[in-house]
């Protein structure tokens, strides 16, 4: 017994049991690692990337400007500036909209919060930029983004559920609201 | 105020026990337990109604649920709001309500303030059982300031109400049942009423809201400063709501300030003015004959230099200043102490010189104040008023609001010597209330209170007291009176002496009487006199020192009170104290460290005077606009175009300031902090709600600076070093409690008027005016008196740049009674052509029921319409 | 050994010029090593002042707040909701368990009562957060003391469970899954799949890396008889979880406070014996095989249907999917994200068992929306506490061991 420990104390017994471990591993070669860029993750589909402002199939905005996602947000990304519809009126929408992405958690609160499903998260990633000004982004730009990570678009919400019916609409026959 | 014992009753509400007044409702009495009990309909300032069903609470010993905002507290009565019954009920109601709300929170104002959404939240079930499609109303215009949107609404009536009960509008009307219940505007058109907002600030729900400031802001991003209107001398506290610098909207609390939350248009609308794109953002000054932007450093150092060369050259008699009694005490005050102590001069005024000065110069001379002896709260309980010259509805929506609260709800008995007459109209008309009512023109009210006073006397109505402590006095007056005939009286104002003798028994016998003087009469020339006579009314019929009665000259602008008290008029210091009395001049002088100027003051009008004759060189004019207010006649742009400097501080190019040749920028009163005095005494704090405008400074600053440059620097750090400093000279002067407390007359003062005061100017403010003129209903075919008076939407030329004022009322109009429209053959919308002496202008006609046969009616706030003369 | 004894100088006298004795001509004394906070091995920005007397530890002083972000000043900032995400930031490595122990705190401050199978859904999560949390700290910790290898096996099995969580809410540390009332969203049947293929995979891979540590006589010099501390002083500090276990304290708050589905599991909670860093490896390695088994048997005994949040209109956040046609919970989505729920007032502790130790969030409410005050009591902070009385005595070296043996995260010590 005493010998036996001696031997695997002289030996190095313990790290060639370690050793086979590693060479075992060596024989079953199977990489783990993904070689990015070349290689990409597959992402799912719930995954919480960039930002986006959606549209509905008719092709108009579905935000209506109603500054929810930005009390919801935690570090104050979001900026909404809400107003009437030019020559829509009592219609309301985001006149401007912006996202300051360099202090986005991606905690999706907003998306939660959104109550007519404006906002969706994409896959997108790869958002690095030299220029951190690049990624306080505009209404046009986070649309561009629903839009290319979006193509299936919902039906208008009074279309889906008519207990919306009266929502958010123009009345045509009035004046609009002074600016 | 009466401390008579107010009988108590004891209940217990939800185990809590509580001691509140008789009568009181349980909902109230749940309030002071810190109990809310939900409710829609319920408003303290309306009578209760218990359309909504969500107050209901449980109370022993009834078998049902009862409504809390209807039921009376009793004694031993035990109250449960928070049982499961009571539970269920408020479940029941709320899915109900919520069963035809549609879902557009998202889109509407109101949300994150919403009454609905509240009690929903804490109250509701989970889920509705209702899967029916909702109810629709279809859209139809409003107005252009009052968003409604009908499918919110919860049809509580509160809005119906408040119109109807507080401003006595009745512009809203419920239409159509049950659940299609809609509220709207009776007549076809947009609405058209008084914009007081009222609707907007009571509902409970999004149905109304305001157009002005729609979907710019959620509640929770404003910030919020409480400061004062400064639009008229009610002094309404108003609160700001602020996004990121941007003023958003004006609400009153229920129950804030001396106006209690109710607010008029211009204070509701009227807020965009401050922020106006025509602000000054820069001082200016003049080079080649050109006005040109310019460094605050440049403009003060031209000022100084110019101001030390003409002082140098002319002396300081030779300037002259001029301040607006919009400007806080503090302004005011630094101004007056501006002139005496750096410049030297004595010649300052105010615009409280247009009327409000006569007032106070009446009350100091008869009874020794300068301020009213009475409160808003003694208008609600007086039991007869009597309203001179007011258009109260017009200059002073606020306390129009406590005469008709007055009126309606106390029962008071109104008087009323105006130039309108009772009619229905889209706004409200004071006079509809009166129970004796005297219409005239303008120039007769001095002949109509004559004759008041002569009924006094020849009904036997003078106070007994009086009669035999001051025999000589009632003796003069008597004899006074005497010589003006009724036949002449009754032919030159219309009124009959019947109707007279009728209106002075009903106020000589109602126990508290208070007198309104508006600016009919002290604008009119012998506007002095007129309150010198009512204010002999007040004494002959033993009133005036009684409690709850009293003379209140109503002032037109927010601060024409603390003008007059700043010393910033001709023939006042600070306190306010007479300018040649020497023990106030000794004491001012201790505290300044300084000698007061020797040498008189110069009115307004005396020093237009004076700069047309070259005795003036030099003008300090701070945002005061005399070239635009002052009638033609007074040719102030020639006497101003003399100057040889000019320095306004303004916050728009006025017509004066664009005489000027130094134009320094001026903050509004959104942009700093202070205190303004009301009409009624009361002094209270500005805050500021957003940054100056541009390089805009508060004129405290400004000339503060100027005189560190003159040599004689008056520094303070803030404005409330000044009234620390206005408070050492005035003791007490400053914020004092809720509400005032108002002065006494002084019985020295009084009986010294009664021994000789009197008699200097009897003979003159004794005598009819206007005598010997054309018989009235003998005008010209076609001609009419021309009244230039305010109107509600506007006030002074400042309104004229807020947008929602512009969307009410846009320019100046023509008011024809429609029977001489008829007779002339013009209509509503008519463009007409209207000429006096004064010159012609072209404006559009509207027929208005309230304005008498012979009279049109022109308001006095438009800069293009420049026909400001009272004459036909 | 008294190490105050063994500071010396030595002189050497000069007979002929006795003057010469008070001249010091050797002189030691103790060196000032300041470590950190850019040292690899201080598991982010750490700094500790040790105090040296040649390469033993004198005293160390740990020097805190490099990472300071004033995350609770920022809770009382926003509504309770809004804070979840901040918490992920906490313990960036385990954010499930940081949103866990908020949740709880704020759910036994409002009295809530989480859906059995919401229970079931978080206590699993929590143990897989155990296992990866475990999982990092043995890579990491063997890589400190110079074992490479470990590091890649044991996180080559992590990226396992980060991808499973990536399905589950949508990012890999990042989660804020864990809602007040309940949880964001429910396991689809592809995730509890994959879950279960993991739980087989999972224990030979255990044995795998004790193959390469248990035995190995580096591994065994470093650790045993390392950073020893008793149970009484271990009390005393504060320390809690394995860090308290490995001295033989029997306590563990999902035993002793039975929140969540743990009652309803059978484990074992591991205990050490000497208290030493060893101990406390072998602890965690344990309870790693213990939570492969409460994992197997919550998705045996979870409700296969049933709510995943609880339904308090006035707390919890409503489905999405009711928010578009109802107006009840509209306007509770309205309300909560624009002014979060009226807590009532008072105050609460609430302490979780984190895979590091007793995790807990102190909140004080004075009503309305938003914390008057919130602490988070983060064990991190508390083991840096007992630092300076575990390492004295001991190698420099091994102060590297005892940063490891407490599984240190700076965004958690300084929050």
């Amino acid at each position: 017994m005493k010998f036996k420990a001696w031997l695997k104390t002289i030996i190095f017994y313990e790290i060639l049991i370690g050793m086979k471990a590693t060479l075992m591993h060596l024989l079953h070669y199977k990489p783990i690692t993904l070689q990015y860029p070349h290689e990409k993750r597959i992402l799912p589909d719930s995954y919480r990337g960039m930002l986006a402002l959606l549209r509905y199939d008719d092709g108009t905005e579905k935000c209506v400007g109603c500054d929810l996602c930005e009390a919801a947000c935690p570090s104050r990304v979001i900026k909404v500036i809400s107003a009437e519809v030019p020559d829509e009126p009592t219609k309301r929408f985001a006149k401007e909209y912006y996202m300051d992405m360099t202090r986005c958690l991606f905690c999706g609160l907003c998306v939660q919060a959104c109550p007519v499903d404006a906002l969706g998260m994409t896959r997108e990633y790869e958002w690095a930029v030299y220029d951190k000004r690049q990624l306080l982004l505009n209404k046009g730009q986070l649309l561009a983004i629903g839009d290319r990570s979006y193509p299936v678009r919902e039906k208008r919400l009074e279309l889906q559920h008519p207990n919306v019916a009266f929502f958010n609409v123009a009345f045509k026959h009035l004046p609009p609201k002074e600016s | 105020m009466a401390t008579t014992a107010v009988e108590t009753v004891r209940l217990t509400i939800d185990g809590v026990p509580v001691t509140v007044p008789k009568g009181t409702l349980v909902i109230e009495a749940a309030r002071q337990t810190g109990v809310m009990i939900p409710h829609f309909c319920y408003h303290p300032k309306l009578k209760w109604d218990a359309n909504c069903r969500m107050c209901l609470v449980e109370i022993e010993k009834m078998p049902k649920l009862q409504t809390s905002c209807s039921t009376p507290v009793a004694e031993g009565m035990v109250v449960r709001t928070a049982t499961a019954v009571v539970n269920e009920a408020h479940k029941s109601v709320l899915e109900f309500i919520l069963a035809n709300h549609p879902l557009d929170c998202p889109v509407c104002d109101q949300g994150g303030r919403c009454d609905l959404q509240d009690f929903s939240h804490e109250y509701t079930p989970t889920t509705s059982r209702f899967i029916e499609v909702k109810r629709v109303f279809e859209k139809e215009y409003f107005s252009p300031l009052i968003e409604t949107q009908m499918n919110r609404c919860v049809q509580c009536l509160r809005c119906v109400r408040y119109c109807d009960e507080v401003m006595d509008v009745k512009a809203l009307a419920p239409v159509g049942r049950g659940t299609m219940t809609e509220i709207k505007h009776f007549t076809h058109h947009e609405l058209d009423c008084e914009f007081c907002g009222g609707c907007v600030q009571i509902c409970p729900v999004g149905a109304f809201t305001s157009r002005l400031s729609m979907y710019e802001f959620r509640p929770w991003m404003l910030k919020r400063a409480d400061t004062i209107c400064t639009y008229c001398g009610d002094g309404c506290q108003i609160t700001i709501q602020t996004k990121e610098n941007e003023l958003i909207e004006v609400m009153s609390a229920h129950g804030a300030g001396r106006n209690n939350g109710d607010l008029c248009a211009r204070g509701f609308f009227g807020y965009h003015a401050t922020t106006h794109p025509d602000r000054l953002q820069h001082p200016l000054i003049r080079r080649n004959g050109q006005l040109i932007q310019t460094t605050w450093e440049e403009a003060l150092e031209h000022v100084a230099e110019t101001f030390t060369r003409l002082k140098l050259q002319h002396g300081p008699a030779a300037f002259g200043g001029l301040i607006a009694s919009r400007c806080t005490n503090e302004d005011l005050y630094v101004f007056q102490k501006f002139m005496r102590l750096a410049i030297g001069s004595n010649r300052i005024d105010s615009s409280a010189r247009y009327g409000h000065i006569n007032g106070v110069r009446a009350l100091r001379r008869v009874q020794g104040t300068h301020r009213w002896t009475v409160t808003f709260e003694d208008i609600v309980s007086a039991d007869a008023l009597l309203l001179v010259g007011t258009s109260l509805t017009e200059t002073n929506p606020i306390t129009g609001l406590k005469v008709k609260e007055a009126v309606k709800k106390q029962g008071a008995i109104l008087l009323t010597i105006e130039s309108l007459v009772p009619a229905v109209g889209t706004i409200s008309n004071i006079t509809n209330l009166a129970t004796h009512h005297v219409s005239a023109h303008p120039e007769q009210f001095g002949n109509i209170v004559l004759g008041l006073i002569k009924a006094v006397i020849e009904e036997g109505l003078v106070d007994q007291a009086l009669a035999q402590r001051a025999t000589s006095y009632v003796q003069a007056i008597s004899e006074a009176v005497r010589a003006c005939p009724w036949p002449v009286i009754e032919n030159a104002t219309g009124a009959t002496s019947s109707t007279l003798k009728e209106t002075a028994r009903t106020f000589a016998r109602a126990a508290r009487t208070i007198i309104l003087v508006g600016q009919g009469v002290l604008r009119a020339p012998g506007g002095y006199g007129i309150v010198m006579n009512l204010l002999d009314l007040l004494l002959l019929t033993g009133k005036h020192d009684q409690p709850g009665c009293g003379l209140a000259p109503l002032a037109e602008e927010n601060n024409d009170q603390g003008a007059v008290e700043m010393g910033t008029v001709a023939e006042f210091l600070p306190g306010p104290s007479d300018l040649n009395d020497r023990p106030a001049r000794e004491r001012i002088a201790g505290l300044w460290k300084e000698e007061l100027p020797q040498g008189a003051g110069s009115t307004l009008i005396k020093m237009l005077e004076e700069a047309r004759t070259g005795k003036i060189k030099a003008m300090l004019i701070v945002g005061e606009n005399p070239v635009g207010s002052l009638p033609t006649g007074a040719r102030a742009k020639e006497a101003l175009e003399q100057l040889e400097f000019l320095v306004c501080q303004e916050l728009f190019l006025t017509e004066t300031a664009a005489l000027a040749h130094v134009v320094l920028p001026a903050c509004s009163y959104a942009e700093k902090d202070g205190t303004v005095t009301n009409t009624e005494g009361h002094v209270q704090q500005v805050r500021q709600a957003i940054e100056p405008i541009g390089e805009s400074r508060p004129d405290w600053q400004i000339l503060s600076a100027l005189s560190g440059l003159l040599g004689y620097p008056l520094e303070y750090g803030e404005s409330r070093e000044i009234l620390k400093e206005i408070r050492s000279l005035i003791p007490g002067y400053g914020l004092l409690g809720p509400a005032p407390t108002p002065p006494r007359p002084d019985q020295t003062v009084v009986d010294r008027y009664l021994r000789e005061g009197y008699t200097e100017d009897l003979a003159s403010r004794y005598s009819l005016a206007g005598e010997g003129q054309a018989e009235r209903g003998s005008r010209k075919e076609g001609s009419f008196a021309l009244v230039v008076g305010q109107t509600l939407f506007h006030s002074g030329k400042l309104s004229t740049r807020a947008k929602g004022l512009l969307q009410i009322q846009a320019a100046g109009f023509l008011g024809l009674n429609p029977a001489n429209a008829q007779e002339i053959g013009v209509t509503e919308g008519d463009r007409v052509r209207i000429s006096n002496e004064q010159g012609e202008m072209t404006t559009t006609v509207k027929l208005l029921d309230r304005v008498p046969e012979g009279l049109a009616l022109f308001p006095e706030h438009f800069a293009e319409d420049r026909l400001t003369d009272q004459r036909r | 050994m008294k190490l105050e004894d063994q500071r010396t100088t030595v002189y050497k006298v000069d007979p002929e010029h006795p003057e010469s004795a008070t001249l010091p001509t050797l002189r030691t004394e103790e060196l000032l090593l300041n470590m950190g906070p850019q040292h690899p091995s201080t598991h982010g920005v750490l700094k500790v002042i040790l105090e040296l007397e040649g390469e033993r530890i004198v005293k160390a002083t740990p020097v805190m707040g490099f990472l300071h972000r004033g995350v609770e000043k920022l809770a009382e900032d926003g509504t309770y909701h809004q804070f979840i995400p901040h918490t992920d930031r906490l313990d960036y490595v385990c954010a499930m368990y940081n949103n866990f122990a908020y949740c709880r705190a704020v759910e036994k401050l409002m009295n809530i009562t989480v859906p059995e199978r919401a229970e079931y859904l978080r206590t699993i999560v929590a143990e897989v957060q155990r296992i990866i949390g475990h999982q990092f700290w043995l890579g990491t910790q063997a890589l400190d003391i110079g074992a490479m290898t470990v590091f890649f096996y044991t996180f080559r099995d992590r990226e396992i469970l980060l991808d499973w969580f990536d399905e589950l809410c949508g990012a890999r540390l990042t989660t804020s899954w864990y809602r007040i009332g309940g949880v964001e969203r429910d396991f689809t049947p592809s995730l509890i799949e994959k879950l279960r293929r993991f739980l087989d995979y999972f224990p030979p891979k255990i044995d795998e890396y004790v193959v390469f540590l248990e035995k190995n006589r580096i591994w065994l010099a470093r650790t045993k008889g390392v950073a020893v501390i008793s149970a009484e002083d271990a009390i005393s500090f504060g320390l809690s979880g394995p860090t308290l276990r490995g001295s033989g304290v029997d306590y563990d708050l999902r035993k002793y406070d039975g929140y969540a589905a743990y009652p309803r599991c059978e484990f074992s909670v591991p205990v050490g014996k000497n208290g030493d860093t060893y101990d406390r490896y072998w602890i965690r390695v344990q309870e790693m095989r213990e939570s492969v088994k409460i994992v197997r048997q919550c998705l045996d005994q979870m409700p296969a249907e049933g709510p995943i949040m609880a339904d308090v209109p006035s707390v919890t956040l409503p489905p999405k999917e009711r928010v578009f046609t109802n107006l009840d919970s509209m306007i509770q989505q309205f309300k909560l994200f624009s002014q979060g729920f009226d807590a009532p007032r008072g105050e609460i502790y609430c302490g979780t068992e984190a895979h590091k130790g007793e995790l807990g969030f102190y909140i004080v409410s004075a009503g309305g929306g938003k914390p008057y005050r919130l602490k988070i009591r983060a064990p991190s902070f508390i083991h840096m506490g007992a630092f300076d009385h575990m390492s004295r005595g001991y190698m420099i070296a091994d102060a590297v061991t005892i940063f490891g043996t407490y599984d240190i995260v700076m965004g958690e010590c300084d929050r």
